[in-house]
């Protein structure tokens, strides 16, 4: 052959391209989306999603199958096409709630049920009510008009990172520094809730 | 807010302190307003967080998208320059503009060295030397009324027939030169007789299903009988 044809990208290849370190590993996640972006159009014809919601859809399930790569949790029992495809079945479901029924998707309520049994039994009730004081959305609302410094602080904190990579991120003498300043930008988010409970929101989602 | 929420939810207590932090639970209200808002907030960063990153992350690969449609790969162009060449390939071996079809190569020889016939000085009628003179001027209808009128007072006549045939041949009217051609080929009393060699080339030139083997039989049965037309014959088919 006197030409080369475009080879097709392994799954190995893309799992291992993916556990490597950024930047190199961009261009891995990179060739992940555009492997199975077809089933956008998939998605499209059999959900009756609209073109930017199946869209941001695989976006989002690319977004998982990364993480669940890189913390281990897809152990390569299928293909990655049938991972990604089972996933991307479950954020379009998921959409379709949000869109039609007004639902969050279980995922979310997950996250405070997890933290919720580390209570013992008899406070978890207790606890739970509590938590419904604080709507979540609200707080996401909140967090956005906060400055630009708690925003950010609070946000890394949201992805995971400890308080020693916010500090060496964000300029703090000290990991401790940088916890104290978080969990005052957490007392100004309480306050900024409770002052303005009710936030009077537009039409598209943003705090007025 | 109180440290001891955050170590609590991290298990960073001792489990003395665990102990005492859910004690103070039932006896703080204020403790467990926090503990609940420490949660929900944490909750909504998480979910800001990995809204943040999505949208940054879809941004970015609708757009390595649009690039990738905007600018193809250079296997994609390798891909693209294969299949024109085949394309190209294809097209040539059909339709080769420098070899022509044996179908072509008849027309052109009946366009360059059938257009004029001599006219015989002999006592051939009046009518058959003024179809010849039609024929060479190009005026195929007259060639052919002429000729035909010469036909019904000298029915087998050979000359009259290749006029007739040859004019129909001009005119592409192949079925009535072929008819002609075959009166004319079935003389078998003449000294030498065009007509197997026309009635080859009007296949040729009609080149309906199968004309073609039939012309090019009809050409080499010519070559082979040596018979008239055989040096125009092998011309033809050797090219």
């Amino acid at each position: 052959m006197w030409f080369n044809l475009p080879k097709q990208v392994t799954d190995d290849a893309i799992i291992k391209g993916i556990q490597q370190a950024y930047p190199q590993r961009q261009a891995w996640e990179n060739k992940l989306y555009l492997k199975f972006r077809y089933l956008i159009k998939e998605a499209i014809w059999k959900h009756r999603l609209q073109e930017d919601e199946a869209s941001i859809a695989y976006s989002d399930t690319i977004l998982a199958v990364i993480r669940q790569i890189n913390t281990g949790a897809f152990a390569q029992k299928s293909s990655l096409k049938t991972y990604v495809y089972r996933i991307y079945q479950n954020k379009c479901l998921d959409c379709l709630r949000t869109l039609h029924a007004g639902k969050r998707g279980a995922d979310l309520q997950d996250g405070l049920e997890h933290y919720l049994e580390l209570l013992p039994d008899e406070h978890q009730d207790t606890i739970r009510r509590l938590c419904a004081k604080y709507d979540v959305a609200n707080l996401k609302r909140r967090i956005q008009l906060m400055d630009e410094r708690c925003q950010r602080i609070i946000l890394a904190w949201g992805e995971g990172y400890q308080d020693k990579e916010i500090a060496v991120e964000m300029g703090y003498q000290s990991p401790a520094v940088a916890k104290t300043s978080r969990l005052r930008c957490l007392e100004k988010l309480k306050q900024s809730y409770k002052t303005v409970k009710g936030l009077i929101t537009t039409s598209d989602g943003r705090a007025d | 807010m109180e440290e001891r929420i955050e170590q609590y939810v991290d298990a960073e207590l001792t489990d003395v302190e665990k102990r005492q932090f859910e004690a103070d639970l039932v006896n703080d209200p204020t403790l467990a307003d926090d503990l609940a808002f420490y949660l929900q907030s944490k909750t909504a960063a998480k979910e800001a967080a990995y809204e943040t990153l999505l949208e940054e992350k879809h941004r970015q690969w609708s757009t390595l998208e649009a690039e990738q449609a905007r600018r193809l790969s250079p296997s994609t162009w390798m891909s693209i320059a294969a299949s024109v060449l085949f394309v190209i390939a294809v097209l040539f071996y059909f339709n080769n503009p420098f070899k022509s079809s044996l179908s072509n190569r008849t027309e052109q020889y009946v366009a360059t060295h059938l257009k004029e016939l001599s006219v015989h000085l002999g006592d051939e009628g009046q009518s058959l030397q003024r179809a010849i003179q039609a024929y060479n001027q190009q005026q195929y209808d007259p060639a052919i009324t002429l000729a035909a009128i010469y036909l019904t007072q000298h029915p087998q006549d050979a000359d009259a027939l290749r006029v007739i045939g040859l004019a129909h041949l001009q005119k592409k009217e192949y079925d009535q030169a072929l008819d002609y051609f075959q009166q004319l080929r079935a003389q078998t009393q003449l000294y030498s007789n065009p007509g197997k060699y026309y009635e080859g080339l009007t296949y040729l030139l009609r080149n309906q299903k199968g004309d073609e083997v039939r012309g090019r039989k009809l050409l080499q049965e010519v070559i082979a009988q040596n018979l008239e037309g055989k040096p125009d014959a092998l011309k033809l088919l050797k090219q």
